[in-house]
Formats: C-alpha cells, structure tokens, sequence
C-alpha cells in the first residue's frame, strides 16, 4: 500500500505539493523535523502522525493547542483514513488523501478490527459481507516435510534441556535408542510435580487422547507421590542420563555443533551436541507482582506445603489451577483465606477445581475478590484496585501470587528463536516435527503452548523419533484421520490447508492448531443444506474451508414492523471467511440462517474451544471481536457508508460489567451509545425518588440512546447490568457528529427514544409485574413456563403430562414458585420448572458433557451419558434440576387406566441392576422426545394437557409486551 | 393473562360459533318441518337431529380419553374443553327440538333430563372455575400447601418447649392442639371449611381462659404459646379453606360425570326402544 497527501487549500505556496507517506510513521507539522512540513504558522511543530496498521491508515492528531478534522468532522486522538477523504489541519490547511494499493491481494493482515471494517463490501454490492475474504496468513506455515531422512542413532549427541514430564519422555525414548543423550535440569527431575502439594491427585486430561503406544513413561491419573516414583522408575529403567542442579546460560552453534554454556554446583562447563530439545515449559519465567512492596518476604509465589501455615490470614491472587488448589488447601488447613480474581470468572481452571472453590465461595468458607489487582503491599496488608477504580484494603500475614507464566523470550530470542507475534502470551512456532526456526533446535511441551502432561509426554516420545528420521504418527493423529476422513489428503496437508486458508487461525502455532482441530469438526456438505436457523440456540463457530455458505437474516432495525414483513437481507461467506460469532459472544440465539450454497468444507468449532483460543491468542479474539462490532452495526444501520461504519467501529471501546454493576446512572454526562453484546442490562427511572426499573434489554439491542440524540443532554435513566455482562461503547461525541450527518442513525436513535418513553409510561401500570418476573429469575429466561392462576383449576394435570411423557416423573412443580397478583387482577405463578437461560449454569461443569443444547435452545440431559454426579443440581440457580430414577417402561396403556384405574399403576422395575437403579439428572427437555406438532413445532405436554389454557410458555422476548397487553 | 385466554374464548370462540349456527340450522329445519306438517323424532327432520344429538353425547365423552393421551400431537386439550362446553349446551336445545316439544313419564324424557342435569353441573363447573382459581390464589398468598404443613409442624415443636416450663393445664391445651387437630377428613368435613370446633381453636380458647396467675418468664411464655397456637389455627383456617376450594372444584364433577355415563346409558335404551319398538 502506498498513500500520498495533495494540498489542496491554505498553503498558497505550496498548493498541489504532494507529500508521500513512508512505511514508517511519517510525521506532519511545521517542524523541520517533520516528513511532510506544512509552512502556516496555525499548524503546530508536530500536529499529526500517520502510521500504517496492516493496509489502513491511522491518522494520529499530535498537537496540543490546534485540531485536526477529517470530513469536517473533528479526529479526538486517532482514526483510520481513507483514499479520498480531506483532512483539515487548524482551521485553514486542507490536504486530500490518495491510498493505493501497490500489488492486489497484498498481505493482508487481519489483526485489528479496523481492518476488518476496512474489508467490508464496496458501496456499490447489495451484499455485505461481515467478515475478511481469504488472505495469506501473515506467517506462513512451517513446511510439512512428510519424508524424513534417517539419522544414525550413533553419530548423535542429544542435549535435553528441561526434565519436566516432556523432557523425561525424550530421554526414556533416546536411552532406548541407545542415543548419547544427557537430560538437564535446572533444579530436580519433575520439579513442576515435586512442588505440587503432598498427596494432589495429578488429573490425565483430555480423556479421549491417547498416548503413545511405545511410551515407556506410565501415566495415569494419581496422586503426586505415585507418579514421581513412576517416572523415576522410567529412567532409571532404561538408563537415562540425568544432570539435576544444571543451569543453561547460552546456546551457541549451529546443528550438528551446537555448544551449550551451563553452570552447575561444580561451576561453568560448555556441553556439546549435535540436536538439542528444549523442553524448559514456562514455569522458569513466573510473573510477578511488579507493584509497590511486592519485595516483603511475606509476597511468594508458590506454596511449597500448606501444612505450614495454620491461622493465617492468606491472600490468593489468581483463579488459575494453581492459585485455587493453593486456596482450598490453605483454607482446609484452618487459614482464612481470601481468593483474588482479576477477572470476573473462573474459567481457566479444571471443571473440578471451579467447583469445589465456588462452592467453598458460596458457603462463606473463602473470601472472593472479583475485578481486582494488586496495586500495592504495604507493612501488614495488600490493597487491590477494582474495575470501577475503588480500592480494597485486605489485611493479611502471606500472599501467595499465581499469576501464570510467560516463556522465557528473551532466552529463547538470544539463541534465535523468533516468535510469531510481539503478543506477551504469543509462544513460538514449531514444526510438526517440533523443530524451531532454528535447524537443530527443537521445542516441546508447555514451551510450545502445551501445557498438559499427556501432550508433553507424546511430545517428547515423538521429538526423538523425529530426530532419528523415525515415521511417528503424533498421538491425536487417529483422532484427527477420524475428523478427516470426509477430506482428501493426509492429517498434515489438512492442517496445512486449514491454516493457510482460514486468517482466523493463521496466528495459531501448528500445535494450537491441532488441538483446536482435536476439538472441532470438519464437515463436508452439498450445496443447499441448512447449518443452522435464525433464532437457533446452538454456539459453534464456521470456518469456511472450501465452497460457500449464504446467511439471510432479517432487518431488525425497526421493531416496529412485524417480523413477516420485515425485509429478508442476504450475505455470503467464502472460502476463508467465517460465521456464526455472535453466538460466540453473546450465548443468544443465532441471528440468521446458513445455508450452503455450493459442496462446502466447513471448520466447526464448539464455543469452549474457541473461547479458550481467544482467551490465550489476543490477535484471534481482536479478529473475531472486530467482526462482530462490524456486523452488529451492519443489522443496526444496513445502510451506512463504509467510512462511517469504519469509524465507528475503530473507535468502539468493549467495556465488561459484572452482574449489578452500573453502566450508566440517570443524570450523569453520557459516554455514549452502548451495544449490549452479552448479557442482559435493565434499566431503572428514578419514580418519586425510588429507582423503578422500566425494562430489560437484552444481547444485540442498543441502550443509552437518548443522551447521545443531542448534545448537552444527560442520561435519562440508570443502566444495570442484570447479569455478567460487555457492552460496545461508541463514543458520544462521534454519535452527536454523526446523527447530524447520518439520517439513518438520527432515525434510529429517535424510534428507540420514542420506545424508551412508551416504555417508560407503560412501565406505571406494569411494573410490580416486571419486578416480580425478574426477582423471580425470569430475567436469563428463554423459555418460561407460566401459569395464569386465575384459569388453573389446580387438577395438576400439566405434572401428569410431563411424568407420563417423561419416564414417570415430572420436571415441573406446579404448586412451588413464586405467584404474583397483577393490578389488573390476574394472578401470575411460575411454576418451578427449566427456564433454559440464556447462558445455562447446569452446562458449566458436566464431566461426560451429558447437557445439550439443541438448536431450539432447549437445554437436555442425555441420561445414557448422565453419571449422576449431581454438579448440574447443585449448579442450577433455580433448582429446576432434580436427581431421579427414570424408568422408561411406559408402564399400562391408556384403555388399562381408563378401565381399571386402581389396578393399572406400573409396577417398579424388578431389577438389581445398580446401574438401573442410579439417580440421574433430570429436568424439562421440552419435550424433545414427543412427536411434534403439525407443521413440526415442538409441543409441550404441560401446555397441551391443560383443560383450561392457564399454563403457557412464552419467550420472554415478547414476555414483557404481553403482559402490557393482556393483564386487563 | 398472557397467551390465549380462557378455554372459553378458544380460537377466537369457535366452538361457541359453530354451537350457534348448530341451533340456528336446527331450528330452521324444525320449523320448515313443522310449516309441512310434519314433527317430532320420527321425521326426517327428528331423526336428522337426533343422530346429531346423539353422536354429540357420545362425542363429549371422548374427553375422558383425550385428558389421558398426554402425547397427543391433535388439539391442545383446551380446544377440546372449549368444544366440549359449547357442544354440550347446545343439547339443551336440540333434543326438544328432536322430540318436537314432546315429554312425559318415559324413558326417552329420562335421556333428556338426564342431559339436564350433566349441562347445568357442567356449567356449574364453568362457574366455579371462573371463580374459584382467583381466590385459592389469594387464600395460598404465595404459599405452598406443603409449606404450610411444614410451619404447622415447627410451630408444633416449638410449643412443646414452650409449654414445658409452665403448669400442666397448658400442656393440656397444647397435647390437644398436637393430637386433636385433623386437617382434612370426608368430603362434607373438608367442604364445610373452617370449623370452630377445631381442637386448635378449642385450645386457644382454654388458653386464653385460663386463670392461672403466672409472673415473670412464665408471663413471657404463656403469652408466646398463645401467639404460637394462634398462628397455628390461622395457618389452619388457611388450609381448610385450601382445602375447600379444591372440594368445589371437584364437587361438581361428583354430579357431572356419573349423570354423563348415565345418560350414555340412557340415550342408548331410547334410541333401542325407539327402533325396537316401531
């Protein structure tokens, strides 16, 4: 790309002079200094930077005392250019810019999100499209080499460096092979385990990955002690060498001569070696506090035994693995324990740690600190600085920091190792063969982004065998053929494809890529199949390998017209392009249907998968954040110019709330127009000085739209996050310029202000019931079940219908849940049954992943996998979920029961089969399994089986206009 | 009321509809029948109405089925109510109109006030599950059944601590309220509601009557027995009225379903006779 500036007006000297912008940060000013000197005394020394980011061009305003303008419209600090645009400097100079691309299809570069706004359709289609069409990723994959020339086992000097589970395996391999071989360590054999608390069961996770069948190293899941002797045992088995207490300073050389500085007790020696594997992980590089006295001796960062500390009040900080089995430990052993998270979800740690510390968080037994860190320690205690800026003081006696780690860089970037991204959490990139960028030089284990045992052991197993010239299979590869089948090509050429196709995925390391591949599916589909429908529940992310799908959502921008004749918009997505993020995002049902419109090859990853690839590679996350801001503003305003969806979208700001925190408060000065991306935020209306929430708001709706219609307006109602929730922030100062410019947002702002003030006088008569329904927990609904007692006759017929059709016992209670009397007199009960939130809790920790969501968004339990363990009981908010034995005999038929009522009552099943006889989870399914109605809507037996018609379910999307409508 | 409404108005009342153009045509063919002279069941306009009449009777019954097919995918079961009021009332009209106004002392009359009497239970029935939801609502006052049982046996256990410390003429009192008080009992006993005769009631009283001069903590614990009991017999009468209720929503059916299979039979001999003999 290359861009050049024209002056057009102000400078009578210098009129049409063209300026070229460099690759480099090209500055603008009055300043001799300047690349681009622009000689008017209204112009500052240094006024403006451009810089470029990827093939946009940012324009930075500099000066202190004169402003900037593009289009007229005033540049607060930075803002994306595009070719034609006039950029005004102080109030006289104009230049105009001109962006040209050098070579077509040039490296596109899908990191930020203003790129993928500049990606967007041209004006001119009918058709956007969302997300970035095919690129070359910007690092291109390590080569494949499929054949491998054998090495001579004899000719070979092996230097292990790192004698963590990783390392053991590749030393147990290279004495096998009789390979001259030395493992270093820099403190014991297995130190990561041996710092692990006494007895802690070590877990062997993911159970469906198998280990190398040759693996001489036994691993299962068992207690710390039993797997060190394991281990032990495995290298002494076969003679591995082991040098303990052994510190690498610098490697040197090339392969084949590779020299190793290292000091020991005995002092400095250089090894020598023809192949090194390095397999340090990254616990060498703890991250620490770095803030005020975080040098007090009272500030660790590990605990070597809790048996140590008894009495002490101890802070945590982290909710990683770590930092939560140190804070069940400490808490066990009588220490008060105060846990500090600086997020506000567990989400990092094993599914059996996330339970045990909520469960002691909900029971009192561990204090817990959300949205905080450290800001300082001082002589007896530790201040944290929250989110929203507060600060709280704990006192404490130890701080036990478990902040994670990151990999010695700068270590591995002084042998040469090159890192695919300057991101702090980016590791480098290897080979499939795990070979670095370096010939000779190779990496495995957490080093490389694999922080598993299983993975680390298979890898060290393999790296040696890669290094002989060994054909070796990686352990998941039967895994993978399996996903692959439908897909010409071997494992390695899919994988191949997949990364250089798909830009989502090209900054992922060819690891990170097969164990996302391990998790997702590869689906191969003919033209004209339905992926998923609007208002779908499923979450899974599309990656379009091959082929192309079509979306058709329908225009919401306007609710007031009704959905059938709302107009049908259409997009595509190509090879390379992917969909289905909002889901992603928001846990909401899916926006539009997917069609295939051609045989496609399509990437499907689960929500878990890819968040925790969001999570750990930012440049991913920016790129799917990026779409979907993007595509948020194209459902909100379908036609606004590019530029300004552009600007837009560069200047959002995502912005978390927890659940109850404040968005914004009635009154204040306005930071502009919120887009609920998660969760769900009521709004409140100070009424006779009692605030009195007027409505609920949920994920893809806007809120705050008044004070940002004009300016000097504050904001006429209090916004409150209802649950955990993000919010895209569009500044107000960029909505009040562009509801001037923009006759489709004034618009839409005004409709929703109008809506805001129905709601607000509709809100007199309905409140109490609005309260009520969300007191009651209506508020994560999406499907209620609700009964009008003024119709229900109390013949219990609905729980009838739902043990009839359920194995004999019913999922609702009618009687228990709360009743509500409405002023208009109707009395509204919800009785106690699934309401299929929105983000289910049940779903969070099921071992066998025995709970489902279907597309409807039901959410099920699939009792052949369900073990009964009762997490999802304990988790359910609602106590919706019951633990059962469910017998599936239909028991006597219906001609039985009409005749012979007294004698046709099913008789137990008369079986000791424990396995029969286990409770299992179980609650509403909406009648998943029940023959649908015609026209193939799903039909509840409750709802169907009422004589009266007072039991309904309703989406609570509708719920709240309903009940304005109905209650008389 | 969210959703349709009442089975009443089922599908923007259909049933109703389709009930009334029912008469409507009758009538008329009852009528251009009587305008030829002709009238009565042995018509053609007779027998055209009775067999509606009949299939209808037989047809209504089917309810009983229908309530018991939980996975039916046809008609929600408030349609098939809503037909089955509707179609049920217009009997009322359509076997006079069958008969041509003819009755007497026979089995064919005994059909019709057999029909009588299962209509007017029914549209008692209609009447009192437009009433009676609306109160039981407000009687329970957001409290279960079984939680109010669960109260009654807290406040039990802890009047006996609390009579434990005082003279025995209160542990009478509260031995009577613990082994005395039946909630529930037969039909009449749980439809006649609120008895004042309740051993509760009957405790309370002694306990207010009592002339025992008690001072100081004995003081405090007769008056929190009095309060216990008191909260007793409310939580009481709360029930029984419960419990009353639900005796009225079924009491009607006691009537409405014998008087059915009733006229099942009923409406079977008439139309035997009739045929047999002709």
């Amino acid at each position: 790309m290359s861009a050049t500036l024209t002056v057009m007006e102000g400078l009578p000297d210098q009129a049409g002079q063209v300026f070229e912008v460099g690759a480099e940060t090209t500055t603008l000013g009055r300043g001799l200094h300047c690349d681009i000197q622009l000689a008017d005394q209204s112009i500052s020394r240094l006024h403006a930077e451009f810089v470029w980011q990827g093939d946009v061009l940012i324009l930075i305003h500099r000066s202190q005392v004169n402003r900037t303008f593009v289009n007229g419209v005033e540049v607060p600090d930075r803002q994306p250019i595009e070719s034609g645009e006039e950029i005004q400097f102080a109030d006289r100079v104009v230049l105009r810019v001109k962006i040209e691309s050098e070579v077509t299809a040039a490296g596109h570069d899908p990191v930020t999100p203003m790129k993928l706004s500049s990606e967007l359709e041209s004006e001119s289609e009918p058709i956007p499209v969302e997300n970035s069409p095919p690129a070359p990723p910007k690092q291109a994959p390590q080569p494949i080499t499929e054949s491998h020339e054998r090495v001579d086992a004899a000719k070979l000097r092996l230097a292990i460096i790192g004698a963590g589970p990783a390392g053991i395996a590749a030393a147990v391999r290279a004495a096998e092979h009789g390979i001259q071989h030395v493992l270093y360590e820099r403190s014991v054999l297995a130190n990561t385990i041996v710092k692990y608390q006494k007895g802690k069961l070590v877990m062997a996770e993911p159970a469906q990955l198998p280990l190398q069948s040759d693996l001489k190293v036994v691993f299962e899941e068992a207690a710390r002690e039993q797997i060190l002797e394991w281990w032990s045992a495995a290298m002494a088995g076969v003679g591995a060498e082991l040098i303990d207490g052994c510190e690498i300073l610098s490697i040197e050389g090339e392969k084949g001569a590779f020299k190793i500085q290292a000091r020991d007790a005995g002092g400095a020696r250089t090894i020598e070696a023809t192949h090194i594997v390095l397999a340090i992980g990254v616990q060498g590089d703890l991250r620490k506090f770095g803030v005020p006295g975080d040098d007090q001796p009272w500030v660790t960062y590990q605990l070597d035994d809790p048996q140590d500390h008894q009495d002490k009040r101890v802070i945590v900080v982290g909710v990683g693995d770590a930092g939560i089995e140190n804070a069940l430990a400490l808490a066990e052993n009588g220490n008060d324990v105060t846990i500090v998270n600086r997020r506000n979800e567990i989400d990092r740690a094993k599914p059996m740690n996330r339970t045990a510390i909520e469960a002691k968080i909900k029971s009192g037994e561990i204090n817990y600190l959300t949205n905080a860190s450290a800001d300082r320690f001082e002589t007896d205690g530790a201040v944290f600085r929250t989110t929203d800026g507060s600060e709280t003081r704990v006192e404490c006696d130890l701080v036990i920091g478990r902040l994670g780690a990151t990999p010695p860089r700068t270590f591995l970037e002084s042998i040469g190792v090159e890192f695919p991204s300057s991101d702090r959490e980016a590791v480098p990139d290897v080979s499939e063969h795990y070979e670095s960028n370096v010939p000779g030089l190779y990496m495995v284990g957490a080093l490389v982004g694999y922080p598993l045992i299983k993975n680390c052991l298979n890898q060290g197993y393999e790296v040696v065998e890669h290094i002989l010239g060994e054909p070796v299979k990686p352990a998941d590869e039967p895994v993978l053929v399996a996903k692959f089948l439908d897909v010409d090509g071997s494992v390695s050429e899919v994988l191949t494809q997949i990364h250089e196709t798909l830009p989502t995925f090209g900054p992922l390391t060819s690891v990170q890529l097969r164990s996302l591949m391990f998790e997702s599916k590869l689906r191969v589909e003919e033209a004209g199949v339905v992926l998923y429908r609007r208002a779908d529940f499923d979450n899974t992310f599309f990656s379009v390998l091959e082929g192309e799908v079509e979306l058709t959502f329908l225009d919401n921008s306007d609710p007031a017209i009704p959905e059938n004749l709302r107009q049908q918009r259409k997009s595509s997505r190509g090879q390379g392009q992917f969909f289905g993020e909002d889901g992603l995002i928001s846990g909401r049902r899916r926006g539009e249907t997917v069609t295939t419109t051609s045989r496609c090859v399509l990437v499907e990853t689960p929500r878990n998968a890819m968040t925790k690839i969001t999570r750990s590679v930012e440049e991913v996350k920016k790129v799917i954040d990026g779409a979907y801001v993007n595509s948020a503003l194209m459902t909100l305003f379908p036609s606004l110019a590019s530029g300004q969806r552009k600007r837009l979208a560069y200047r959002a700001e995502i912005l978390t709330h927890r659940a109850g925190a404040v968005i914004f408060k009635e009154g204040d000065e306005p930071d502009g127009l919120h887009l609920i991306r998660r969760g769900t935020v009521d709004i409140y209306k100070n009424h006779e000085g009692v605030e009195e929430q007027i409505k609920s708001i949920r994920a893809g709706e806007t809120i705050g739209e008044m004070a940002v219609t004009q300016a000097g307006q504050r904001r006429a109602a209090t916004a409150r996050a209802s649950v955990d929730c993000e919010t895209v922030c569009f500044p107000t100062e960029l909505m009040l310029s562009l509801v001037e410019s923009e006759r489709e947002i004034r618009e839409y702002l005004e409709r929703r202000e109008q809506d805001f003030i129905i709601s607000t006088v509709r809100h007199q008569r309905g409140r109490g019931t609005m309260m009520w329904l969300q007191k009651s927990g209506g508020k994560e609904a999406t499907d209620l079940l609700m009964i009008d007692e003024t119709l229900c006759i109390r013949c219990d017929n609905c729980e009838k219908a739902c043990a009839e059709t359920h194995g004999g016992v019913s999922r609702l209670d009618r009687e228990a849940g709360a009743t509500y009397m409405t002023t208009g007199g109707s009395a509204l009960h919800l009785p106690t049954a699934c309401q299929h939130c929105e983000n289910p809790k049940c779903m969070t920790d099921c071992p066998p992943d025995a709970l489902n969501r279907d597309p409807n968004g039901e959410v099920w339990i699939n009792d052949e996998t369900c073990i009964g363990c009762g997490n999802c009981e304990s988790n359910c908010p609602y106590s919706v979920i019951k633990m059962a034995k469910v017998d599936n005999d239909p028991g006597p038929g219906l001609l039985m029961r009409l005749m012979f009522p007294k004698r046709a009552v099913k008789m137990p099943p008369a079986t000791d089969d424990a396995a029969a006889s286990v409770k299992k989870a179980v609650k509403c399914d909406l009648c998943r399994e029940l023959p649908k109605k015609r026209g193939g809507e799903p039909r509840a037996a409750c709802v169907a089986s009422c004589p009266t018609g007072a039991i309904v379910r309703i989406d609570p999307d509708i719920y709240v206009d309903e009940i304005y409508e109905r209650q008389g | 009321m969210i959703g349709p409404r009442t089975f009443l108005e089922y599908r923007n009342y259909r049933y109703l509809k389709i009930s009334l153009t029912l008469l409507v045509v009758s009538s008329a063919a009852y009528f251009v029948g009587d305008l030829q002279g002709g009238r009565g069941g042995d018509t053609w306009t007779g027998y055209g109405i009775g067999i509606i009449a009949a299939s209808i009777v037989f047809w209504l019954m089917w309810i009983g089925v229908r309530k018991r097919d939980y996975a039916s995918i046809g008609a929600p079961l408030r349609g098939w109510v809503s037909a089955h009021v509707y179609l049920g009332m217009t009997l009322l009209l359509l076997v006079p109109l069958h008969s041509a106004f003819e009755f007497g002392l026979n089995v064919h009359t005994l059909a019709y006030a057999l029909i009588c009497v299962t209509v007017l239970s029914g549209m008692l029935g209609v009447g009192i599950y437009a009433l009676v939801p609306t109160e039981m609502t407000r009687n329970r006052n957001n409290i279960t059944l079984d939680a109010m049982l669960e109260r009654i046996a807290e406040i039990d256990s802890e009047c006996r601590i609390a009579a434990s410390g005082l003279p025995d003429y209160y542990a009478q009192a509260v031995v009577l309220s613990l082994d005395e008080t039946t909630i529930g009992g037969t039909i009449r006993d749980q439809l006649s509601g609120w008895n004042d005769d309740c051993a509760t009631s009957r405790a309370l009283r002694r306990l207010t009557r009592s002339d025992i001069e008690l001072s100081g903590e004995a003081k405090e614990e007769e008056r929190k027995l009095i309060e216990l009991i008191a909260r007793k017999e409310l939580l009481l009468k709360q029930i029984s009225r419960d419990l009353r209720f639900k005796g009225i929503l079924d009491l009607w059916l006691i009537v409405h379903v014998p008087a059915a299979f009733a006229t099942c039979a009923a409406v079977g001999v008439h139309v035997f006779v009739v045929f047999w003999y002709r």
